[in-house]
């Protein structure tokens, strides 16, 4: 057993009203700079829909990820031993500027400056490239809400299982319906990019698993760029260098939560230390796509069992780690509740951002006009949802239902729980039943309830104390030596770029 | 014929002021031609010495070679030639007083010219008799590079051009056989004790032999066929062709590139 710690995320995208407040705040903080006007290193994506860049999803055009090769062995789908060289020079998947967008902003000054005319002044777009003004085309949430679906959301990958006749009811008027996916960079447990990168210049941080790109080591290949299936790592044209999401590292390290975590405004991001078993990554990679949550999950360790504090111990991880670990609400989301999904397990990166599927779309449906509430059909009503389950499961658990049904029924059955508290319209047995057949007991269902709509942000962000300073006299020098260092390292002023 | 040799431009004023010998001689004497096929006559030991030491750098009414034509050597007492040819010593090594005085004997002469034509006719009916007939195509292939050197120098051609082709940096000897021919060629050809040629061949001797084939050649360019080298233009038209290629090559790749996703999927619903 070799124990790591990570800083984990769960999303309740139940709670996320697309209000792109965490793409702002990050925006602002991170990517407010020439060379990364196009990088979100958070955004939120409208389902059904293309995302950002269009069609990510798609491995078959962006080759990213893990594949199994014909001994069952994990292979980059980007490039191999034989071809990593060329494609160091001449990479045909790696997208482009068509696949993002062509950065823009407004020229304000013009209405202030403007020659007295007839009409008033206006703001044109130009180009944040070239100055020029220019039509925008696509930008980074183009098909927000739903917009030009027949363009992006009818040609959404996931849509790949579902037959003509189910995608055709999905967009009928008055059925269609849509659901939020925020995303960050996944801070993986088996990272492509770090994998595919020429320079050694990505690697994932030992004390807490975030994987980072050192902009001294980085000679912009654009190699990550490529094998990252998630799109998460953007170029930035100025410096010549990759850059992605960080966690804001700087944040973390201070006891406070990310950006784009601090100021949700439906609260639905969670973050703590999950702790695994890195000696069984590899193996719980390589199994059958259906079975890749399970396997996932099953890498999970309990931060309660003594036998793996013992071995945390030993492998340096501090008690203050384990303990933060022990009150994780990813750890009851993901394993002990077993309701939050990895985003697509089947690109075999584990990412360790999880998300609890939505159920508001699947509870809108309605039949005869008349929304369905009643506790006997409750659990038939998911599988008649509006958002079919087979497109979530293509989503969150590599075309396997059974986890995302397992997910809904015990947020439905939360719901008829409290209805049962509040309203009282709801016999015992009929609760003792739902609870049942969801896998939950009462005390369970008191405590999803309260982790998902009463948190405060104590409850939602575990954040170890990450004791920097003692990690950097024992790996670089002493703050005696390095007095006037900020702790982090080696300070350099940026040569370029910033 | 003249013994006129083809000299670098940048033979330098210093190394005329260290010879002491300096008087110019602007008037060419022509020499009876010389033909293969004469007797030898009874050896002129002061003339055979003076080719032996001395024509490697002078000529005597053959103009300025290395050293300066010495044909106002005649008109010098021989108070004054003495350490003249003393001083060449450090030359061509060391000089008795024998010798000295037979080198006084020979420069003034008045027949010297003759004795000189006679002489080489000797040497080269010598050489004749000793060496293999000069062959006019071994001679070509030496200078192109066909055939290497025994020693090693590098190809004529390299540097000299000859008729149709071969490099630019030395002179041109096209017209060669009309300022040197037969022996003077051949010993120059031989000797190479020009400015650069010396530092060139010096650990690279070229033997007499060869020295032979390529003065044989040098002396017809009429027949000489030198395969031209690629000039800059060609080598423009290499580096133009390949620049092309290359984005052949880059076209032919970028077919196996991804479209632009997004513009796909608009194009795509257009046509729906």
């Amino acid at each position: 057993m070799d124990v790591r710690a990570q800083m984990s995320m769960v999303f309740h995208l139940d709670k996320c009203i697309g209000c792109h407040t965490c793409s702002v705040a990050c925006k602002n903080i991170w990517t407010d700079r020439a060379g990364a006007e196009y990088m979100w290193w958070n955004n939120v994506e409208t389902k059904p829909g293309t995302g950002y860049p269009a069609l990510w999803e798609d491995q078959l055009n962006f080759k990213g990820g893990w594949v199994l090769d014909k001994n069952r062995e994990l292979k980059l789908r980007s490039q191999d031993k034989s071809d990593f060289l060329p494609k160091m020079f001449y990479n045909p998947n790696q997208p482009g500027l068509d696949d993002y967008y062509e950065p823009w902003t407004y020229q304000y000054e013009n209405l202030f400056d403007a020659p007295r005319g007839k009409d008033q002044p206006t703001a044109i777009p130009v180009s944040q490239i070239t100055g020029e003004p220019i039509d925008i085309e696509a930008g980074p949430n183009w098909d927000d809400d739903l917009s030009g679906s027949p363009v992006y959301a009818e040609n959404d990958p996931n849509f790949k299982d579902l037959t003509a006749d189910e995608k055709k009811m999905l967009f009928s008027v008055e059925r269609i319906s849509m659901m939020y996916l925020p995303r960050i960079c996944n801070h993986c447990v088996n990272p492509s990019c770090v994998a595919a990168c020429p320079s050694g210049a990505l690697y994932k941080r030992g004390e807490d698993g975030i994987v980072l790109v050192n902009q001294d080591k980085c000679r912009g290949w654009r190699a990550c760029v490529t094998a990252c299936p998630y799109k998460k790592i953007y170029y930035n044209w100025k410096t010549g260098k990759s850059e992605k999401c960080i966690l804001c590292y700087p944040r973390v390290e201070t006891g406070q939560a990310p950006a784009c975590f601090h100021s949700c405004v439906g609260r639905i991001r969670y973050m703590g230390v999950l702790l695994y078993d890195a000696q069984r990554m590899v193996e719980a990679m390589k199994a059958p796509k259906e079975g890749l949550v399970e396997s996932q999950r099953s890498v999970i360790l309990d931060p309660g069992d003594p036998k793996v504090v013992e071995k945390a111990l030993e492998n340096g991880i501090s008690p203050g780690w384990i303990e933060s670990a022990q009150k994780s609400p990813v750890w009851k989301f993901v394993v002990e509740w077993e309701m939050a999904l990895p985003l697509h397990p089947e690109f075999r990166t584990f990412p360790m951002l999880y998300y609890v599927p939505p159920l508001l779309p699947v509870m809108g449906r309605s039949e005869s006009n008349i929304y369905e509430h009643d506790v006997d059909g409750i659990f038939t009503s998911i599988d008649k949802a509006r958002l079919p389950m087979k497109y979530l499961a293509a989503l969150l658990s590599a075309g396997n239902i059974d986890p995302v049904r397992d997910s809904m029924k015990k947020l439905l059955a939360v719901r008829v729980f409290q209805r049962s508290l509040t309203m009282g319209d709801i016999e015992p047995w009929k609760l003792a039943k739902v609870l049942r057949d969801a896998g939950l007991d009462e005390s369970q269902a008191r405590e999803i309830y309260k982790l998902s709509a009463l948190p405060g942000p104590e409850d939602r962000f575990m954040i170890p104390p990450i004791q920097r300073e003692e990690t950097v006299e024992k790996t670089t020098c002493s703050p005696d030596k390095c007095k006037g260092n900020c702790g982090l390292g080696k300070s350099e002023n940026p040569e370029r770029g910033l | 014929m003249t013994l006129t040799m083809v000299m670098f431009k940048r033979l330098s004023v210093s190394d005329m002021k260290r010879l002491s010998v300096v008087i110019f001689f602007c008037a060419f004497t022509g020499l009876a031609p010389v033909s293969w096929g004469q007797e030898a006559e009874a050896p002129d030991k002061p003339a055979e010495y003076f080719f032996y030491r001395c024509a490697g750098c002078h000529t005597i009414g053959g103009g300025k070679l290395t050293g300066p034509d010495l044909i106002t050597a005649a008109q010098w007492s021989s108070a004054d030639l003495r350490p003249a040819i003393k001083k060449m010593e450090k030359n061509v090594g060391p000089l008795s007083e024998p010798d000295i005085a037979q080198v006084i004997e020979f420069l003034k002469d008045l027949n010297v010219s003759g004795r000189i034509a006679r002489q080489k006719q000797r040497i080269e009916a010598k050489l004749r008799a000793e060496l293999p007939p000069p062959s006019f195509e071994t001679g070509q292939k030496l200078f192109s590079g066909q055939m290497a050197f025994f020693n090693g120098g590098p190809a004529c051609f390299s540097c000299h051009r000859f008729v149709g082709g071969g490099g630019s940096l030395g002179p041109d000897l096209t017209h060669i056989k009309d300022r040197a021919s037969g022996v003077v060629l051949q010993s120059a050809v031989e000797n190479a004790s020009y400015r650069i040629m010396r530092s060139i061949y010096e650990k690279h001797k070229i033997s007499k032999e060869e020295s032979l084939h390529l003065s044989e050649f040098l002396t017809h360019p009429e027949k000489a066929e030198i395969r031209s080298v690629p000039t800059m233009r060609k080598a423009e038209g290499l580096a133009l062709g390949g620049f092309g290629g290359f984005f052949v090559l880059l076209w032919v790749l970028n077919q196996r590139r991804k479209g632009p996703a997004r513009k796909n999927l608009l194009r795509k619903n257009l046509e729906r």
